[in-house]
């Protein structure tokens, strides 16, 4: 976060372009990089609000060539040119993939080029999120990634009036109450829990 | 007719009744069945490896199960029938599970009974039956010997495998095939 103020001036440039841009999906970068009509795709998304882009538009393969064609000098190039992107904290609202910002990419993607033989997109994705799945989610052609919807590991139905334990865990009022009768425990965890402590929380609705 | 199958262990009754007494008032009365249900087609839309369960009839609350013998065990390729009874306060107390088929094993009894601590002490609501059979098939595997059902049996399995292997396997010869 702090890199953002040190970025202050790349920053305020590009602030129109940047507050829209999906740096979510980190192929996007590479290709406006490469300075081809990508990049008045990228630009159409600053009408779009901040929903990211779905996923399924990333041609994984044509990146995947992209990739593997750039040299060390095109990287060098590339790097100074996404400099503005540089100290942007990045959030996958419907994947919930961790935040971290490009300077950090940057670093990982110049110890993969290195190595020419792991630069390939599936690598770089895999990098930036680590499940394996979210390769699989992005290669194959989905509309959108799937909300993430949370069940009650008592009822296993949707939660009703959930609340948190102490320790975090999420159940519906009436089975977390009923839990804590029986074995005064954390049915997720198994440290010890009262009602007392409950705490009701508001998950975003899964609509 | 809910939890018919009764044989709940004595020291449970007097909590049972009290998480059920909650659960039940402030949620519907069919709440335990619901959770049955839900297990039932979570099983069936990913069974476990060389497991199966599902209710004997139209009793929600009394399944059977199998398990395959895994294989590198003197049980392998043996199938296990075990009964599953769910009480009327499940998820809060856990199901019985029952052998019915003899099995050569020191967490298993000559009733069929077992040993198994997430049956007992350690059960939690947030587990499943798909995750009890994984749990019993393990034991297959590993038997615990320091918490023998059968202390004959884990002796011999501490001082001689090989001898105890053999055994199991003719068991399995014999009843599991
Ligand atoms: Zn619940
Ligand atoms: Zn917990």
């Amino acid at each position: 976060m702090s890199t953002r103020e040190a970025r202050g001036p790349y920053l305020r440039g590009y602030r129109r372009r940047k507050a829209v841009l999906d740096l979510n999906v980190p192929p996007s970068e590479i290709r406006e990089q490469e300075g081809t009509s990508q990049l008045a795709g990228s630009e159409e998304l600053t009408d779009l609000p901040v929903q990211p882009a779905p996923p399924a538009t990333i041609d994984v393969e044509a990146i995947d060539d992209d990739v593997i064609e750039s040299s060390a000098i095109a990287f060098a190039e590339a790097k100074n040119n996404s400099r503005r992107s540089r100290g942007r904290i990045v959030v996958d609202v419907d994947s919930g993939w961790p935040a971290r910002s490009t300077n950090n990419n940057q670093n990982r993607c110049r110890r993969l080029l290195l190595s020419p033989t792991v630069i390939n997109c599936d690598h770089y994705i895999n990098l930036e999120s680590s499940p394996q799945s979210t390769v699989k989610e992005i290669t194959k052609p989905q509309p959108a990634p799937k909300e993430p919807t949370f069940s009650c590991p008592i009822c296993m139905g949707s939660l009703n009036e959930e609340m948190s334990t102490r320790c975090g865990h999420i159940f519906c009022k009436a089975c977390i109450k009923a839990a804590i009768a029986a074995q005064g425990k954390c049915p997720t965890c198994r440290k010890r829990v009262t009602v007392k402590e409950l705490i009701r929380v508001f998950l975003p609705s899964a609509s | 007719m809910i939890g018919g199958g009764g044989g709940k262990p004595s020291s449970f009754s007097t909590t049972a009744t009290a998480a059920g007494g909650t659960w039940v008032s402030t949620t519907s009365v069919s709440a335990s069945g619901k959770r049955i249900q839900r297990e039932m087609s979570e099983l069936n839309a990913d069974p476990p490896p060389h497991c199966s369960a599902a209710p004997k009839g139209d009793n929600l609350f009394h399944w059977v199960a199998t398990i395959i013998g895994p294989p590198g065990t003197p049980y392998q390729g043996g199938i296990f029938f075990l009964d599953i009874t769910f009480p009327s306060d499940y998820p809060f107390q856990p199901p019985k599970v029952v052998f019915k088929t003899r099995i050569y094993h020191c967490n298993v009894d000559s009733a069929g009974n077992l040993s198994l601590d997430i049956l007992k002490d350690s059960w939690s609501p947030a587990l499943t039956i798909t995750k009890v059979l994984t749990a019993i098939r393990a034991i297959f595997t590993n038997p615990e010997p320091y918490t023998p059902l059968i202390s004959g049996v884990a002796r011999l399995y501490l001082a001689d495998k090989a001898k105890h292997d053999e055994i199991a396997a003719e068991w399995t010869l014999r009843f599991a095939k």
